[in-house]
Order: C-alpha cells, then sequence, then structure tokens
C-alpha cells in the first residue's frame, strides 16, 4: 500500500516503513540503543533523502525511547537521578563534539581518523563484552550480577560530591558519570550517530551499573537528545517528515515494548552478549566501509545525525 | 482620399493574404507537444503516475524529447584512497546541472544529432557532465562527474533512453507519442518538457510545454506548515511523538497485565 511523504516527496510502501521502525524498535526496547545507526542508512535504500531520513529518524526515536522509557520505569529500571547527570554529560560533550569535528575537518582528513577510532572504541568495548559475557555463561551463573553498591576505593572513592543512586545501586562522584557521557557525546557528535553502543556498556563496566538499569536510564537520557535534535531540525532545516515519523513510530514504539519485554526474559550476561554481538557486526561493518571500493565516491554532505 | 484607402484595402489585402498562406505552406508545419497528465497531483496516497507525451512534427523528421527541472547546486562528500583505505577526501559543491534530465530519442541519439548540437541544446549526459561545475576544482573532476551521474540514474532522476518515441508518418504531418514512469524521486516543481523535431542532423523545430508536479491535501498542508510555522510544526513533531510512545506504552501494560520489577 503506497503513502506520499509530504517533507521527503516520495511515495512509499506502507508496511515496509512500518516494519523497518518494527526492527529499530525492538532493539531500542531491549538494549537500550536508538538505532539511528541502522535506521537511517534503511531509510536511505528505500529512496528517501538523507537529511530527511536522519531528521525523522531523530523524531521516530522519541517516540520509541519514550515508550521504551516508560516501560523501563515501571519495571524499575530508569534512575532519573543518573540519567540526569548523564544528559547534562551527553549534551556538554554533544556541545565540544560539534566544535572539536569543525576544527579537525579544518585540519584535512579527520574523518578518516575518526572512524578508525570508532572501529578501535567499538572492537575493544563489543569484545570485552562479548567474551566477559560468555565466559560468564559457560560458568553457568544463574543469578544476575547485582551491582556492588559499595562505595569505590581509590581515587575515583575520593573525588567530591560523592552520590548514592539507588535504582542503579552505584556510589559514585557526580564528576565520574558526567565526564564519562561528555566523553561518549563528543564521539557521538563527531560520529553523527547515537551514543548509545558505548552509553550503555560505559554504564555497565564502568559505573557498575544492572544492565536492565543502564538501558532503561540510557532510554531516559535518550528521549530528551532525540526531543532537542527533533525540534532543532524542524525549526533549522524543515527537514522533519511527520508523516514518514508517525509509520516509523507505529513500528518502533510496538517493537520497543515487545523488545523491552523479551529483554526481560533474557538475564543481563545474555542481553550483554546480544549488545556485544551487534556492537562488533557494527565494527566489523565500519572497518568494512574503510577498505572496500565504495559504490559511489559521493555522498550528500551534511547528513546531520543522533 | 476615403475612396482610394478603401480601393487599396481590397486590392492588396487579399494580396497579402494570398502571400502569407503561400508562405505558410513552404514552411514545414511546427512541432507540438501535449503531456498528459499535465498536473500531477501528489496527495496521500500518490503511488506514482504515467506520463504520455504526444504531438506532431514535420513529415520526415526523428524526435528528442526532453524533461528537465531548473539548475540545482549540491554538496557532497567525496571518497578517496589512501592506501589500501577509503576514506572522505573533502566536500565539493555540483551545480550547473538540472534537477532532473529524462531524455527519449525514436533512435540512437549519435544518429539524430552532432556532438555539436548534442552539447549546445544539453540533449544527453556527456553535454550533462560537460556543463556541470565542480567547486572546489578538483583534480579527479571527471570521476567525479561519473559518480554524480551514476548517483542521479540510480535515483531515477537522470535517464536518457533511446529509440522509445514512437514516429508514426502520415502526410505533411508525422505524429510521436512517448509514455513513461514519472520517477519517484523527482521532488514537486515546474519541470518542462520539449520536443525537437531532427532532420539530417539539425533540430528544425522545437515545442515546449510544462509539466507541473505538487502536493495537494494533506501532504501539501503539512509541508506548508514544516517551511511557514517551523516552531509550531517542531514543537508538534516532538508533542506526538512522546505522546504516540506513551500510548503504546499505556496500551501495552494494560494488554500485558501487571509486571513486576527486577
Amino acid at each position: 500500500m503506497p503513502i506520499f511523504l509530504p517533507i521527503a516527496g516520495i511515495s512509499i510502501n506502507l508496511l515496509l516503513v512500518i516494519g523497518a521502525g518494527g526492527l529499530v524498535g525492538f532493539m531500542s526496547g531491549m538494549f537500550g540503543v536508538g538505532g539511528g545507526f541502522l535506521l537511517t542508512p534503511i531509510l536511505m535504500m528505500m529512496g528517501i533523502p538523507p537529511t530527511v531520513a536522519a531528521a525523522s529518524d531523530s523524531c521516530q526515536i522519541v517516540a520509541a525511547s519514550s515508550s521504551g522509557a516508560a516501560a523501563h520505569f515501571r519495571l524499575g529500571n530508569v534512575d532519573t537521578k543518573l540519567g540526569t547527570i548523564l544528559l547534562l554529560g551527553g549534551l556538554t560533550g554533544g556541545a565540544i563534539g560539534v566544535r572539536i569535528i569543525k576544527v579537525l575537518r579544518a585540519m584535512g582528513n579527520a574523518d578518516f581518523l575518526i572512524t578508525v577510532a570508532y572501529v578501535v572504541v567499538l572492537g575493544g568495548v563489543g569484545g570485552y563484552m562479548f567474551f566477559e559475557s560468555l565466559n560468564a555463561l559457560r560458568r553457568g551463573s544463574m543469578v544476575p550480577k547485582k551491582a556492588s553498591g559499595a562505595k569505590r576505593s581509590g581515587l575515583l572513592g575520593r573525588l567530591p560530591f560523592q552520590m548514592t543512586f539507588a535504582r542503579a545501586g552505584v556510589q559514585h562522584s557526580v564528576f565520574v558519570p558526567f565526564f564519562l557521557c561528555m566523553l561518549v557525546g563528543i564521539l557521538a557528535a563527531i560520529m553523527g550517530v547515537g551514543g548509545g553502543f558505548i552509553m550503555v556498556p560505559m554504564m555497565v563496566y564502568l559505573l557498575r551499573m544492572p544492565m536492565h538499569v543502564a538501558v532503561g536510564t540510557d532510554l531516559f537520557q535518550i528521549f530528551f537528545t532525540a526531543a532537542g535534535i527533533t525540534f532543532m531540525q524542524a525549526t533549522t532545516n524543515h527537514t522533519v517528515d511527520l508523516v514518514l515519523a508517525l509509520l516509523l513510530m507505529v513500528g518502533s514504539t510496538v517493537g520497543a515494548q515487545v523488545g523491552a519485554r523479551v529483554g526481560r526474559l533474557l538475564r543481563s550476561d545474555q542481553l550483554k552478549i546480544l549488545l556485544a554481538s551487534i556492537v562488533l557486526l557494527v565494527m566489523v561493518r565500519m572497518a568494512w566501509t574503510l577498505v572496500a571500493t565504495p559504490a559511489s565516491l559521493l555522498s550528500y554532505a551534511h547528513l546531520g545525525g543522533h | 482620399m476615403r475612396a482610394y484607402g478603401r480601393f487599396a484595402l481590397l486590392v492588396f489585402a487579399p494580396a497579402g493574404l494570398g502571400l502569407a498562406f503561400a508562405a505558410a505552406a513552404d514552411d514545414p508545419p511546427r512541432p507540438t507537444v501535449a503531456v498528459r497528465p499535465a498536473v500531477i497531483r501528489m496527495d496521500a496516497f500518490y503511488a506514482g503516475a504515467q506520463v504520455e507525451v504526444t504531438g506532431r512534427t514535420p513529415a520526415g523528421t526523428q524526435v528528442v524529447m526532453v524533461v528537465r527541472g531548473s539548475e540545482k547546486e549540491e554538496s557532497f562528500n567525496t571518497k578517496g584512497r589512501f592506501g589500501p583505505i577509503w576514506a572522505n577526501a573533502g566536500e565539493v559543491r555540483i551545480g550547473g546541472v538540472p534537477s532532473l534530465f529524462l531524455a527519449f530519442s525514436s533512435a540512437p541519439f549519435s544518429q539524430l544529432l552532432s556532438r555539436d548540437e548534442l552539447d549546445r541544446r544539453q540533449l544527453d549526459t556527456q553535454a550533462i557532465a560537460a556543463q556541470m561545475k565542480v567547486e572546489p576544482a578538483a583534480r579527479d573532476r571527471a570521476t567525479i562527474r561519473q559518480n554524480y551521474l551514476k548517483l542521479k540514474a540510480g535515483q531515477g532522476i537522470l535517464q536518457v533512453e533511446e529509440g522509445t518515441v514512437k514516429v508514426e508518418e502520415g502526410g505533411d504531418v508525422a505524429s510521436y507519442a512517448v509514455s513513461f514512469r514519472w520517477p519517484k524521486m523527482a521532488p514537486p516543481a515546474r519541470y518542462t518538457v520539449t520536443v525537437f523535431a531532427v532532420r539530417d542532423k539539425t533540430v528544425v523545430g522545437e515545442a515546449s510545454t510544462p509539466l507541473q508536479v505538487e502536493t495537494v491535501g494533506i501532504p501539501a498542508s503539512l509541508a506548508a506548515g514544516a517551511r511557514k510555522r517551523a516552531t509550531l510544526y517542531g514543537f508538534l513533531c516532538v508533542l506526538v511523538a512522546t505522546l504516540a510512545g506513551l500510548g503504546i506504552d499505556f496500551v501495552a501494560s494494560r494488554m500485558g497485565g501487571k509486571v513486576s520489577a527486577h
């Protein structure tokens, strides 16, 4: 069944768009990732102009993340206090990242260095998660690991403004999640993709949060980030296609619910190994784009991102 | 004086008309062009359109038909090879090319027109590439042009189809017809359909008509709202998305029953 997209200016199959939204929503609900890295290229393959694909994708992420975050909130998986600090850190990092990318681009072939850095980061995070979770599964630990909850010793433990995050079951200086998230925000802004892939592993391994709470809290902060981007894209570039976003929302919100529920059926280690596999797949895809001859030597500039 | 005037009118007017008709009879008839539909309306359930171009040309001529959009400049990232690795090699602006170019002919272009004529009238992809402006001037400009044409051909907004115009001779004039699917990626705009009558590798006549592509109904209102009331539109997008997400969550929680926390 065809439907016309007013901002994209093309006609497209309704079920195809809803299906694509469903796939990404499922991942969002399950792993707490935005899915922009996956959906924008899919929409472009369908013939939607890149700028419209990226902006409309942000709009559907607002719906998917609000749906997923609400589901996780009811399950007690959202630490709003920590989420707010992460959000502030991410926004700060995003603003810094935008400036850094300008400087790097002015210096020359920055995109290449950034892609290599991203491949290394994703490879490191994904590889560590994968093998750590695989070992845990092999050991047959049936009980999900609880967060340590203990106050950190050493340098991190001596930092000022220590705060207890009850839902996450951890205690950190405010600076720790803020600066870690700021680093993720910088990377996300530079690469033009969301930070979910790095944010969730970072919360699990560096902030010692339980996987489910990391996913719920990440969705909470993604909601605000995506809402901000959508509003800015609509007012600055006029590229948000509400019809396209609504169709994606139908798929993604349902997919997010299913994802959140399927996620509940899995243990933390199983979720981690699945997320690690996807992170590694993305890493391999990015590494492949570095060496494979591209289909076209031209790609549209000024794509925007999540 | 008035009588002389009437006399002159009676004598010279028929003579003038006769001369005019005689001259018209010597000139080949001018080509005509008609497009159906003349306006493509994109409503909420628009699924593309079949366009038919018909008309007449002087007897013994071949036909070239071109649909052209206004000129447009776009920015692209270019990729270059650095050792074994492909990486972005900078940004280029490409202009001097039509936003849409569809060319159809009754025979291969090389048989119909000389290279000079094709270039002068911008009737094939080689001519389009030659007019293309690439800034900043790159060393591999030819490769960039080639990739641009490939990209646009892939989107269906740059097409050249030879031998698809059907011409039927019928006395002093020939009739022609060509039918094609309007490209899905072509944005709403005013396009120009031009028909060239060709004989002995030269254009002997041409005719043009506009083809309007426009959005109507809800898509038109949304597109206008997005441009004219961007702040309200942006706020609406966020609000609708949030409510949709929360609404689905509400429905799902009711359907799925009470769930326990981890």
